[in-house]
């Protein structure tokens, strides 16, 4: 039993001279807590490092390349193979491993993610180093470096990438020899970014922070995380990935912003080195570790929910879920796609029954340790014995209780006896069937998802049924969690349920969906854990192979202000999932008039883009391609990008730029080189390449769409995003497939891909594929290509004032109004208020969409334009905006700062002495009930040289300002054709990067010149075109 | 085999000298004894046939008035100890201060200590504990603490006391001699409360063999420790953790804590009255401080399924390289991890009430494979004090690829 140990006094002494407290790899690195609630790492002391610091042999062969080392008197072997899926791996094999029995080295993560074949290792002999190479892209130059070694890892350019020596491997060893930890440190250059390492709350970019590696129920803090995974992307062009499960941690450039350092307590050394793109190398972890599921479409909608305790308080939990459902129909006419009903609140007859009955599904919450609120083991397992069995061949006959057992008995004698019947150990086969036990009853009574939490609090000096120790389980346990309840859960519904975990590991992903833990409901928070964390943490997810997950909407602690909710729910938009959560139970109508009056048009929004988002999660379980990629993920050569960590691109095209800053109405935006961006809320273009300043009120959340962007889309037949719509309605609010696309800068190919039927489970399902191109032909046009006829009627051209269209070779008819759907009046309408968007009917089965682009002119005025709010109240009046001249107007735009005005007048006066106020046919004041943002008034025709704005009533946020008030002409009839397109990107070549930054003209590719529209005709509506995307208020006016 | 008769006859001529300057003066209020009556014979004890050193208790004898009295006497030897093989003479020694031995009739016995195979005086040492100068290699100590009622966790001290005011030794064995002054209730307070500690001076083994018979107190539950790792003496296992409700008369609410100071006061194991094997204080554990062997994995008992609290038991404690195997009588082993910080440390056993004994309290030093070693030879010393982690791990600046960004990457700023 006590292993042999012939150096035992050497190691002792060693010791003498360099004991070592747990704690850190470096004693200048940050401190990082070890323990959480639920979990507390066991202290590995007196250990001594040593890095490798000699090569005693080598040995080639078929296919493993062995290096045989010394390190710090102890023999370590690392073997080098070339896995199928690229890249290459090391792994270690130590001395006292071998002694006892170990031929080859142990697999990472309990081998549950190996190659699907080595390649055959090729040796060659370049100029005194040794060439190796598979049959992937990546080489190495391995050559003699002192008395240890050099692995110049090269690309399949040859393009010297990095490289390992021996020194950049360590190994600590405790007083028996045994390695208690292992350190890889690679080299960071100036400006180089790491990408990755499951779910961060701190950064998009990891250059200069030091991380715990170690599961933990952690509340969000920035240096913790729920979900764990060692896969570091950096944009020189290499991932690397610790199929490791151990505690640890990396320090990322904090101590020496020359390497990082990523240490792990556990002895067994495995990563796999991917050359190549972030995106690329997240395929060939992904080909090992397993791609995200797919969920059924409602699962995309919107869920709304909350603690259990907030439903329990007042009337109880039947009253306040029925409160809560019924205030989002009797406000937006909605039934959310599902409600997420804790605890006690999901396992009541009257709550579900509730539910079902307006077919929304009830999402329930578990806990490793639920089972013991619903029965005794007995009684939910009522067929299995307490420990394993086996028959006389060692055939396992049942794998008894699904708990961890105390492993000192099962090491000194080879038996069982459980830590504690407490969490179930879902390494073990029949915690399925526990799973099911705690849940069919509820099933039955219309359950259709789960929260599975608290994955984290996994204990590590236990042994679990697959025979690994907690340190390698803890963290791993959420891949086995994730299996059986997906399993479980897959066996009853097939696919029609969703499964949202907290704890995350490699692999995990595979079984699913995930919520980004808890949240305080700030912006930072003391701990800096609120919703800016998010951001981060769904960035660093999307480039951890995980895809499918939302925050909650509201944060879980506390309540968000009434400014934070309405940034919140813009970001759950903008979520793979929309899940609304709290300690309390959030609603949008308990955060002022704004946040009341737009969540609907939000919703309806989501509903949308629900067809984008599930082709991106199809997208992502086939090709692995993230449905949210950071900056540095999607533009890894665009260094200046790497660094910004709050803005993602979403679903391919869609760049997501959250407001992280309280009450605040603009903000800064790089857009990305190689295209141009259509804002979503203005409908105006912008070159990539540029950094904005956004206007970005409380109620605009700033999102561009890529040029040549192809994207699917529902909308009713009214053509209007964020407009009431249903699935299933058979009227004109029937949701109707659309595309929404964007003119290209260059060809570009889009595919998306649409589930039919129900799935058979997370990894199987029927979808179609339509494949569109979309091509630039002259300056003047572009043409969406779709070989097989797309039966998408409904087009939305966004960026857009189209001087013509024809499909499949004839023309298509100028319209005045939006076509009508219902009578096939196949043709296009260009929004007249000048704004870049063509709604176009076409006949079912078009291939061929070309589009003509133009332009209208109109002239405009900006009476005031400011970053910082300007108070329309002074202390002698009101204050007058003065135009340079006498002008013509027929529509104003106020924009609002945070604070604005929900009733008022604009008035105005050729002298400034006699004024006149814009009426409304319909109400007392110019504008009645605004909610802030921007109001586009039509005026008619006047003329004026001087403008005030007259409040009679406030918005929510105090003395209302305004940031810029424009004044524009009736624009011309005619559309112009554009001729001379200066798009600098039509050209463009992804390695090619003539055109720095700071050379772009932020003022050569913006939208002026699709400015200069056709006369605004709207009424009044809460619409989503035209304008500003969410909640614009457009109101005709004349003047009596 | 030379030498070592040299050395007795030294020893012995030593002990006789000594002897002789034992004898006290007359002072004018003692009886001088100037005959004596009992009659002394040489004694030899065969450790390997569990012979005991038994010296009379009384002398008889006469004064110069020739009154018969009766002198309650103790035997002293510097030199003896139970372990050491050899001859000594001891000499009586009135316990009352008012009778005195004349010069010319000192009581004297020549005591033989044949250990004679009982165990090998090379790797081990035994205390059969048999004589009172066995414990001059011990020291004692007793919890005296006074908490405070205000909640949070204080630390629980040990105070060096004479051994003799809490122990006694009988019958040939060592028997704890203090009454307990709280309840026999099970909970922190009480735990911390009335411990007496005895210590082996000596011998600090990182790799060793315990191996000590007890026995329990017939009329309570309280624990007899065996005691490993101590490296601080006056440090109990735990902390006292008194929490806001606590009641100090009763010690309900307070419970014993543990965290990386009380480390250093070691490992105290102990079985139950019902044969259930617990190790407490520097062990790696369950979280606890503990590790708690109460069943039988396989068979669902006991562990010590015939366990008799009234008969005494041997335990044994085999460290070897950090990782200790305990043993009650004829047991299966029970192992464990000791914590780094209890590597090495003192020996001993304590006890929480009257009644509790030890005896045939034998160290064996092993070697780091588990071979009985030297003790002479053996390693020895506490554990060492832990250190910063001062790995920096690669210079960086030796870096032998310089790598270049390259015309592929757009290097502008922002």
């Amino acid at each position: 039993m006590l292993r042999k140990c012939s150096r035992a006094l050497l190691i002792f002494f060693c010791a003498l001279l360099a004991v070592i407290p747990f704690g850190g790899i470096s004693a200048s690195a940050a401190e990082l807590k070890t323990e959480f609630s639920g979990a507390s790492v066991p202290e590995e002391k007196n250990y001594t490092w040593s890095s490798i610091t000699a090569v005693t042999s080598t040995k080639k062969m078929r296919k493993y390349f062995i290096i045989r080392t010394d390190c710090g008197g102890y023999s370590a072997d690392l073997y080098i193979s070339f896995p199928k899926e690229g890249g290459f791996r090391l792994q270690a094999l130590h001395e006292f491993q071998k002694e006892d029995g170990l031929t080859s080295p142990q697999a990472g993560n309990n081998g549950l993610f190996e190659p699907d074949a080595l390649e055959v290792v090729h040796y060659a002999n370049d100029s005194g180093a040794l060439l190796l190479y598979g049959g992937g892209d990546t080489i190495i130059r391995y050559t003699k470096y002192g008395n240890g070694f050099e692995m110049q890892i090269r690309n399949g350019d040859d393009k010297r990438i990095i490289s390992i020596t021996n020194l950049q491997i360590s190994f600590a060893y405790d007083r028996k020899g045994n390695v208690v930890r292992s350190m890889v440190e690679m080299p960071l250059v100036s400006r180089e970014a790491i990408y990755g390492g499951g779910e961060r709350f701190n950064d998009a970019n990891q250059v200069g922070h030091t991380i715990s590696l170690t599961n933990f129920d952690c509340w969000s803090q920035p240096e913790y995380s729920y979900k764990n995974v060692p896969l570091f992307h950096s944009n020189r062009g290499y991932s690397i990935w610790f199929n490791m499960s151990y505690s640890g941690q990396a320090d990322i450039g904090e101590t020496d912003s020359k390497k990082y350092s990523v240490t792990f307590d556990g002895e067994k050394l495995d990563f796999y080195l991917f050359t190549g793109t972030p995106l690329e190398n997240l395929k060939r972890y992904t080909d090992l570790t397993g791609t995200s599921g797919v969920s059924e479409t409602w699962t995309y909608g919107f869920w709304t929910g909350a603690q259990n305790a907030a439903f329990e308080k007042g009337g109880g939990t039947l009253t306040n879920v029925t409160k809560l459902i019924e205030g989002y129909k009797s406000r937006y006419n909605f039934y959310p796609e599902a409600c997420y009903a804790e605890g006690e609140a999901a396992r009541t007859t009257s709550v579900t029954e509730y539910l079902s009955g307006k077919g929304i599904k009830t999402l329930g919450w578990f806990s490793p340790n639920l089972w013991k609120n619903l029965g005794s083991v007995s009684d939910l397992l009522p067929n299995v014995t307490e420990y394993p069995s086996f028959d006389s061949s060692g055939k396992i006959l049942s794998s008894g209780q699904p708990f961890v057992y105390f492993s000192k008995y099962f090491k000194t004698y080879g038996k069982y006896k459980f830590f504690d019947k407490d969490y179930i150990d879902f390494s073990n086969p029949n915690s399925v069937e526990m799973i099911k036990a705690c849940w069919e009853q509820y099933w039955n009574n219309g359950v259709r998802g789960s929260m599975n939490d608290f994955g984290e609090w996994f204990p590590f000096e236990t042994m679990y049924f697959n025979g690994l120790d907690g340190d390698e389980m803890h963290n791993l346990i959420s891949y086995y969690y994730a299996k059986s309840a997906n399993e479980a859960w897959s066996n009853k519904f097939g696919n029609d349920y969703v499964l949202f975990m907290r704890s995350g590991c490699a692999g995990s992903q595979y079984y699913s969906g995930d919520f980004l833990g808890d949240q305080v409901s700030a912006y930072y928070g003391d701990d800096n854990n609120g919703y800016v964390s998010t951001i981060y943490a769904m960035i660093s997810m999307g480039a951890s192979g995980f895809n499918l997950y939302g925050a909650d909407l509201g944060g879980l602690g506390g309540t968000p202000s009434d400014d934070l909710w309405n940034r919140w729910v813009q970001l759950s938009v903008f979520s793979p999932y929309m899940r609304q959560h709290g300690s309390v139970i959030h609603t949008p109508w308990s955060h002022g008039t704004q946040a009341t009056k737009s969540f609907g048009s939000w919703y309806y929004f989501r509903k949308n883009i629900v067809p984008m988002i599930e082709s991106a999660a199809i997208d992502a379980e086939k090709t692995s391609n993230p449905i949210i990629k950071g900056m540095m993920m999607a533009y890894p050569y665009q260094i200046a990008l790497a660094d910004i960590n709050d803005q993602y691109i979403f679903c391919d095209d869609f760049l997501v730029c959250p407001v992280t800053v309280e009450n605040t109405t603009y903000r800064e935006i790089t857009l990305p080189k190689g295209s141009t961006w259509y804002g979503l809320s203005d409908y105006e273009n912008y070159g990539g390449g540029n950094t904005v300043n956004f206007y970005s009120p409380t109620s605009n959340f700033p999102v561009f769409v890529k040029g040549g962007a192809v994207k699917a889309v529902n909308v009713p037949s009214g053509m209007e995003l964020g407009a009431e719509m249903h699935d299933e309605s058979n009227d004109d609010k029937q949701a109707l497939n659309a595309l929404l696309i964007t003119p290209p800068d260059n060809d570009r190919t889009s595919v998306i891909y649409k589930k039919t039927g129900q799935s058979t489970d997370y990894h199987t399902y029927n979808c179609t594929t339509e494949t569109y191109e979309n091509r630039r032909g002259s300056d003047s046009d572009f043409t969406i290509l779709n070989e097989q006829g797309s039966d998408r009627q409904i087009v939305l051209a966004l960026g857009v004032t189209a001087a013509s269209i024809t499909v499949d070779g004839q023309p298509l008819s100028s319209l005045a109004h939006t076509p009508s759907y219902t009578n096939n009046e196949y043709g296009y309408y260009v929004d007249t208020t000048g704004k870049g968007m063509t709604k176009i009917l076409l006949p079912k089965g078009w291939k061929s969409l070309n589009i003509v682009k133009g332009s209208v002119e109109r002239s405009s005025a900006t009476l005031v334009s400011s970053s910082k709010p300007v108070s329309l109240v002074t202390s002698t009046g009101f204050k007058v905006f003065e135009s340079d001249s006498v002008i013509d107007a027929s529509e104003i735009k106020v924009m609002w700062s945070t604070a604005f005005a929900d009733n008022y007048d604009i008035e105005y006066s050729l002298d400034g002495e006699s004024w006149n106020t814009i009426k409304s046919e319909s109400s007392e004041h110019t504008v009645t009930n605004g909610a802030g943002s921007v109001d586009t008034v039509d005026c008619g025709n006047i003329s004026a040289k001087y403008f005030k704005i007259v409040p009679y009533d406030v918005g929510d946020d105090g003395e209302p300002a305004v940031n810029a008030v424009e004044v524009y002409s009736e624009p011309s009839e005619r559309i112009e054709v554009v001729k001379n397109d200066t798009n600098i990107w039509k050209n463009f070549k992804e390695d090619n990067y003539d055109i720095p930054f700071e050379d772009i003209s932020v003022g050569s590719l913006n939208g002026t010149s699709y400015k200069g529209m056709l006369t605004a005709s709207l009424m009044i509506a809460v619409i989503f075109a035209g304008g500003t995307l969410f909640v614009v208020y457009y109101r005709k006016k004349h003047i009596n | 085999m030379k030498n070592k008769t040299k050395t007795g006859l030294i020893s012995l001529i030593l002990s006789m000298c000594m002897a002789v300057s034992l004898v006290p003066k007359v002072s004018a209020a003692q009886t001088e004894i100037v005959s004596i009556k009992t009659t002394l014979t040489d004694k030899t004890v065969d450790r390997s046939q569990s012979g005991s050193l038994s010296l009379p208790t009384v002398i008889v004898g006469y004064d110069s008035a020739n009154n018969m009295r009766t002198v309650s006497v103790t035997w002293e030897n510097d030199e003896y100890r139970s372990y050491k093989d050899g001859t000594f003479v001891f000499t009586a020694v009135p316990t009352d201060s008012q009778y005195s031995f004349a010069s010319s009739c000192v009581p004297q016995v020549k005591v033989t200590n044949k250990i004679n195979g009982d165990f090998d005086s090379n790797t081990s040492r035994k205390y059969y504990f048999d004589h009172k100068n066995d414990l001059l290699d011990f020291s004692c100590y007793y919890t005296e603490n006074t908490f405070s009622n205000t909640a949070g966790y204080y630390d629980i001290k040990l105070s060096e006391k004479p051994i003799l005011d809490y122990w006694q030794l009988s019958s040939g064995k060592i028997s704890a001699n203090f009454e307990r002054t709280t309840e026999n209730v099970w909970n922190g307070l009480n735990r911390a409360s009335c411990v007496s500690s005895v210590i082996l001076n000596s011998l600090q083994l990182y790799n060793f063999k315990l191996e000590v018979d007890y026995k329990h107190a017939s009329n309570n539950w309280w624990y007899p420790y065996v005691l490993f790792g101590v490296q601080d003496p006056t440090r109990f296992f735990g902390k006292l953790y008194v929490s806001p409700t606590a009641d100090m008369a009763t010690g309900e609410g307070t419970d014993l804590a543990f965290d990386r100071s009380t480390l250093v006061g070691g490992v105290y194991a102990y079985s139950e009255i019902e044969g259930k094997l617990n190790v407490y204080g520097a062990v790696k554990d369950d979280g606890y401080g503990r590790l708690y062997f109460d069943k039988d994995i396989s068979e669902d008992k006991n562990v010590l399924a015939t366990y008799n609290r009234n008969e005494t038991h041997r335990m044994s404690i085999t460290v070897i390289d950090g990782v200790f195997g305990i043993q009650i009588d004829d047991s299966d082993v029970f192992y464990g991890d000791v914590d780094d910080e209890a590597l090495g440390g003192f020996l001993g056993f304590a006890a929480c009430s009257k009644g509790v004994s030890f005896d045939n309290f034998k160290v064996t030093a092993l070697d780091e494979n588990g071979n009985e070693t030297k003790l002479s030879e053996a390693l020895q010393g506490k554990a060492p004090a832990l250190k910063e982690d001062n790995y920096t791990g690669w210079d960086s600046s030796k870096c032998p690829l310089e790598f270049v960004w390259g015309n592929g990457f757009d290097q502008s700023k922002r």
